[in-house]
């Protein structure tokens, strides 16, 4: 009897690697994304960042720092899909690059020069960790400036669920999404955090897409 | 980052927002990401190009050399020092002379030896 085993290889990205990759595992991670379609799986990825940015040259560019993503934590095939994996890394990216500042750009480019020929493990000098700090407190401003931004519109529209969320994330530490664990906090229903989530998932969509200047609220035909 | 952080909280409510985005992404097909692409103006041919070649670049052990635009730009829109931009410029110019000469050679041709040479 004989049959054919797949061998599903995760590719560890060179962040866990802590090294440049050598030949082989290049040539090996080129063979796992021409397997799983990587050209189609990117235009999906693609098509997704022209969505969020409706710009072409902003779409090809947040493409780039996604492959640059890609290669640096890597992807186990076992674990998403590598369109589902681009995909997040879209998001990711492009969430962030919203509260891009000059400093955090900086620190970018910083990284991305020392990492863009995979020549040498990534070292944060001096300069960029006085930078990453700078960057830490603009990143907390936005984040909280967003919290406030959502909390008024809450407040607005007598969203009491939702201002409890904000409550009990800010106040226990419990995660918004864990709709158990605020029920049990508050002692209402869990079903009334299932309808305050989609609320809120809308309140946050308009705040990022205030943020970007584009409109996420567009349905796929 | 403690989770009671302003910008953790932020993170997971962006998170959170971000499933649904992705999930309504990757329902897309690629050949309708393609047409999507084309009729918002994309050369799909030349971004199909861009994943192949990256993959024939790693499977080739070769270094992948990506370059963030902003850098790009910031550097005048290359990475020429004022030498080799004017070379640059002057087979521009000749090239530009010779088109206009007539003197053109078909992009199969080119593409043709280009794949040939790797």
């Amino acid at each position: 009897l004989a049959f054919a085993v797949a061998m599903v290889v995760a590719y560890a990205g060179t962040e866990r690697l802590g090294r440049p990759l050598t030949d082989d595992e290049k040539k090996r991670f080129g063979a796992l994304l021409r397997e799983h379609d990587y050209p189609g799986a990117r235009l999906v990825a693609l098509h997704f960042a022209y969505k969020l940015t409706r710009s072409i040259g902003r779409a090809q560019e947040l493409m780039g720092r996604v492959n640059l993503r890609l290669v640096r934590f890597g992807w186990d095939p076992a674990e998403v899909a590598l369109v589902k994996r681009l995909c997040r890394l879209v998001w990711s990216e492009w969430t962030h690059a919203l509260g891009d500042t000059e400093k955090g750009r900086r620190v970018e480019e910083a990284f991305l020069r020392d990492f863009e020929a995979t020549e040498g493990p990534v070292t944060a000098s001096t300069e960029q960790a006085a930078v990453a700090l700078e960057t830490a407190t603009a990143t907390h401003a936005r984040a909280a400036t967003q919290l406030a931004k959502l909390r008024a519109a809450f407040e607005a529209a007598g969203d009491e669920v939702n201002l409890l969320v904000l409550k009990y994330a800010s106040e226990n530490g419990i995660n918004p999404s864990d709709m158990r664990k605020m029920a049990e906090a508050s002692g209402r229903d869990v079903a009334d955090f299932k309808s305050a989530a989609e609320r809120r998932k809308r309140a946050v969509r308009k705040l990022l897409a205030q943020e970007g200047g584009v409109d996420l609220n567009d349905k796929e035909s | 980052m403690s989770s009671r952080h302003p910008a953790a909280i932020w993170q997971r409510l962006v998170d959170e927002t971000g499933e649904e985005a992705i999930e309504a992404a990757v329902s897309v097909s690629v050949a309708r990401a393609e047409r999507d692409l084309v009729a918002a103006g994309f050369d799909v041919a030349a971004e199909r190009a861009v994943a192949v070649a990256q993959i024939d670049e790693l499977a080739s052990g070769r270094v992948v050399e990506l370059v963030p635009l902003d850098e790009v730009l910031a550097r005048g829109g290359d990475y020429l020092d004022d030498k080799e931009r004017a070379e640059l410029h002057r087979a521009l110019t000749e090239s530009m002379a010779e088109a206009d000469a007539g003197h053109l050679t078909d992009v199969d041709d080119v593409l043709a030896e280009i794949r040939a040479a790797r």
